[in-house]
């Protein structure tokens, strides 16, 4: 196991504290990467941008400081305060960042999230407001041959009176094909893997994917591991290829060669409103499989 | 100091401003965004572009309201939203104003009422744009640009436009 190095940081930010240390003992992937970047907010959007030619585009990101993880700030997407009849173009919110692929993104690539939801709550029912709370990781090879976008989704699980659970984005794209919607399989066991609305106080909650992009050249299980809190999901056998690998835009400059970004999104049910902060996120190159 | 475009002319037939709200909304920015966190001053910028669909009469009115947080208690607080009062216009708006079209040396005294931004008389359009910016200053947490417009004789009317937020101190 390589010696994890000590975190600086300071300023705004505050304390920083390194979110591998929450890493699962029972892990399959040994820390032995870098960090490629790490975001507490305490300054600004951090890098993240909206889609603007997309339809979250009235939904921007913004920082609050009023319900930071650490230091003075976090990342907030919100969706709209519109009624469902008004602004029907916009219901989600969505940020990505940049994160440039380097030696030691064609492996293991982690990204841990201190995360939290709030929004419409209800006092009697499991009804919450949001369809959909993602996180993921999108990358295109440097020589434009392959892409795999995978996201981890909370979402309301039909099979169980409609408590959310998470789903990993699935389903192979012709790299020919247009847009389609995608396929989302559950990951067994996560039921209820999620903090609670108590309130609003926006509990900060662990998550943690681990994808391997060797598979977008070779083939195997993109999809390796979850984590949530202090529970444990292995990903490998539960959506078999690369999921999400339609090349944006090849054959022209708007193509995504070379793209590898990190994202969260957002999406709430009509007439209601839902937020998810990002208190503290962090990607990771290098990891091996122990 | 950061810039956050909310409607972009170019993708007009999604981000234009309807009379009824459909595609926009009528609320900016239409989500939740902590505006003092982002910086000291807000500075609205709209950049009219020109009305698309109409026949007549049309004008673009627009109002400053405020987002109070705490309606119902601090945690499951529903917002509510109220005018800036003339004094809170005359303290925290730059421009000593609302939205409305006036001389710069008569600003108009608002308390979140409804202002007339720009109308047909304007010559808006075919190329000529009309550009208004107001700065706000963030004693807030965030504030809310009311915008609505009108094309009483028109079928299906929109007004394109671009609006932009800066974040700055």
């Amino acid at each position: 196991v390589t010696h994890i190095a000590t975190l600086s940081g300071g300023g705004s930010s505050g304390p920083l504290i390194d979110l591998r240390k929450f890493d699962s003992p029972a892990s399959q992937i040994v820390q032995a990467g870098v960090v490629t970047d790490y975001d507490t907010f305490g300054e600004g959007l951090s890098g993240f941008a909206p889609h603007f030619h997309n339809d979250t585009v009235t939904c921007p990101p913004s920082t609050t400081g009023r319900f930071p993880y650490v230091g003075a700030g976090a990342l907030m997407l919100s969706t709209t305060e519109e009624p469902a009849a008004r602004g029907t173009e916009f219901r989600a919110a969505s940020a990505y960042k940049r994160l440039g692929w380097v030696p030691g993104s064609r492996g293991i690539v982690q990204l841990r999230t201190m995360f939290s939801l709030s929004g419409t709550a209800s006092m009697t029912t499991f009804d919450y407001p949001f369809e959909s709370a993602w996180m993921g990781l999108d990358f295109q090879a440097p020589d434009d041959t392959a892409r795999a976008f995978g996201m981890v989704a909370l979402r309301a699980d039909p099979t169980n009176n409609g408590i959310p659970a998470w789903f990993l984005r699935t389903g192979r794209t012709s790299t020919t094909g247009g847009w389609r919607t995608p396929d989302y399989v559950k990951i067994p066991g996560t039921e209820g893997w999620f903090s609670g609305f108590n309130e609003g106080k926006r509990g900060y909650q662990l998550a943690r994917l681990a994808v391997n992009t060797e598979a977008i050249f070779t083939g195997g299980d993109y999809y390796l591991e979850f984590q949530w809190a202090d529970r444990l999901a292995n990903l490998r056998g539960l959506a078999p290829g690369v999921p999400w690998d339609l090349l944006l835009n090849a054959g022209s400059d708007d193509h995504f060669r070379n793209g590898a970004n990190k994202g969260y999104g957002i999406a709430a049910k009509p007439d209601k409103k839902a937020r998810m902060l990002i208190g503290a996120s962090m990607t990771t190159v290098g990891d091996v499989l122990r | 100091m950061i810039t956050i475009p909310l409607l972009a002319a170019d993708q007009s037939s999604r981000n234009l401003l309807t009379p009824n709200g459909g595609l926009t909304g009528y609320m900016f920015p239409t989500n939740e965004m902590d505006m003092a966190t982002m910086g000291r001053f807000t500075t609205w910028e709209l950049a009219i572009r020109g009305p698309v669909n109409v026949t007549g009469d049309w004008l673009l009115k627009g109002r400053f309201l405020k987002v109070l947080e705490h309606s119902y208690g601090p945690q499951y607080s529903n917002p509510e939203r109220y005018g800036f009062t003339p004094l809170e216009t005359a303290t925290y708006v730059r421009e000593r104003g609302g939205w409305g079209k006036r001389d710069a040396l008569n600003p108009s005294p608002n308390g979140g009422e409804f202002q007339t931004i720009a109308d047909h008389t304007d010559g808006i359009g075919g190329g000529t744009v009309h550009v208004v910016t107001r700065t706000v200053e963030n004693w807030i947490i965030r504030h809310v640009a009311d915008l609505r417009f009108e094309a009483p004789q028109s079928v299906a009317p929109g007004l394109k436009v671009d609006l932009a937020l800066h974040f700055h101190h």
